[in-house]
């Protein structure tokens, strides 16, 4: 499990990651500065052959930073719905109640992305997020931590996936510490490898 | 790190045994160890001293500390105290339960012994848990820890490291760096 590179954490993206193109292909809310010969048809709610000026369309996040580039900007973007004050303010509230994955599955990758398109409210958004993980952490390390065997999908529905991640790797370790302490891991087992095996034994042959 | 392994690393600490047959020193890479003289005290590995008790050849003396009353005294001191208090061993719970299960009989009130070794666990587990969201909570850079055990260590290793580390990533982000750019210029 590679957790060390988070789906679009910060500025390193990581081109094959699953995780990171779903991530980046969320939609961001866009204004077009320029108008667009002959692509009308990308813009369902109109039958015009070009996008003109001033038109709103949403496009995918990769699309989005490319367009909305400082030096040749050809689309203003705006912040994405869980990112604005509205739910900034919730999640100062009690960020442990927010259903994060409902927001966007990859909530806190998705905000450090649109924080490179430079809204003005970019430094409020980074600060919220280091505040809401900083107040979930609690939950995920305890849940972590102790919840035992069985279905664990009610548990970990409001965690987005970097935090389903961490509550993974807390499991695993919880899992490794029991076995230990109830002494299964001293017992030597069959490999699955072997157990699978098709092949006849050579005692059965003989 | 699998928990087996802290049990593999623990093994190599010395215990002390009675053995009931004689033999000369044994010769092994890390030192040597015995001679075995039925009868007479002797410091041999902890692998060696499990494997010799399996084949009823010793008896296992537990360390002084796995007693009640010295144990009460961790757990009072681990109550009163809001820091770590440091353990008689760092190999503490793999030693509490390897004797445990192999020299029980040699052991005192076991299973009180068993009771209070999972007392003082869980109170180091909770202080572990709670300092750990304090750390998080209040944004600090660093921390100090001391008299950790390797086991409590390699328990809270994976999931706080990649914690921290989703953490750097959020506090890395364009917004904080720029503006510390802004400064220097």
């Amino acid at each position: 499990m590679d957790l060390l590179c988070p789906p679009g954490g910060g500025m390193k993206q990581n081109y094959l990651s699953i995780d990171d193109i779903m991530m980046s292909s969320e939609k961001i809310p866009s204004t077009f500065l320029v108008s667009v010969k002959t692509l009308g048809y990308l813009d369902p709610s109109t039958n015009k052959k070009d996008i003109e000026v001033g038109s709103k369309l949403d496009l995918p996040l990769w699309l989005a930073l490319s367009l909305a580039h400082p030096r040749k900007k050809f689309v203003t973007v705006e912040l994405t719905k869980p990112y604005k004050a509205t739910y900034r303010e919730i999640l100062k509230a009690d960020a442990g109640v927010v259903n994060l994955y409902k927001l966007c599955p990859y909530y806190y990758a998705l905000g450090q992305q649109q924080l490179s398109l430079n809204h003005a409210e970019g430094i409020l958004v980074a600060r919220s997020l280091i505040l809401a993980f900083s107040d979930r952490f609690r939950r995920i390390m305890d849940l972590s931590g102790n919840a035992i065997g069985g279905d664990n999908s009610s548990l970990i529905q409001q965690f987005d996936e970097v935090e389903r991640r961490l509550f993974a790797l807390g499991q695993k370790s919880l899992q490794s510490f029991q076995r230990w302490e109830v002494g299964e891991s001293r017992t030597l087992r069959t490999s699955e490898l072997v157990s699978r095996h098709r092949k006849r034994k050579r005692e059965a042959v003989d | 790190m699998e928990h087996s392994e802290m049990e593999f690393i623990a093994e190599k600490q010395k215990v002390k045994i009675v053995p009931n047959f004689s033999m000369s020193k044994i010769y092994f890479i890390s030192g040597e160890v015995g001679p075995f003289q039925p009868g007479l005290p002797t410091e041999v590995p902890f692998w060696l001293a499990i494997s010799l008790r399996q084949r009823q050849k010793c008896v296992i003396h537990p360390p002084d500390w796995l007693t009640i009353e010295r144990l009460e005294e961790i757990k009072e001191a681990e109550t009163t105290t809001e820091l770590f208090t440091p353990l008689p061993n760092t190999h503490f719970r793999e030693m509490c339960q390897l004797l445990l299960t192999h020299a029980k009989p040699n052991i005192q009130n076991a299973d009180a012994v068993r009771t209070l070794v999972k007392d003082i666990w869980d109170i180091r587990a909770a202080k572990l848990r709670s300092s750990s969201d304090k750390f998080i909570r209040v944004q600090a850079g660093h921390a100090r820890i001391d008299n950790l055990t390797l086991m409590e260590i390699n328990i809270a290793r994976p999931f706080l490291l990649a914690s921290l580390d989703h953490l750097h990533t959020l506090r890395t982000s364009k917004q904080f760096t720029k503006k510390t750019r802004n400064k220097e210029y």
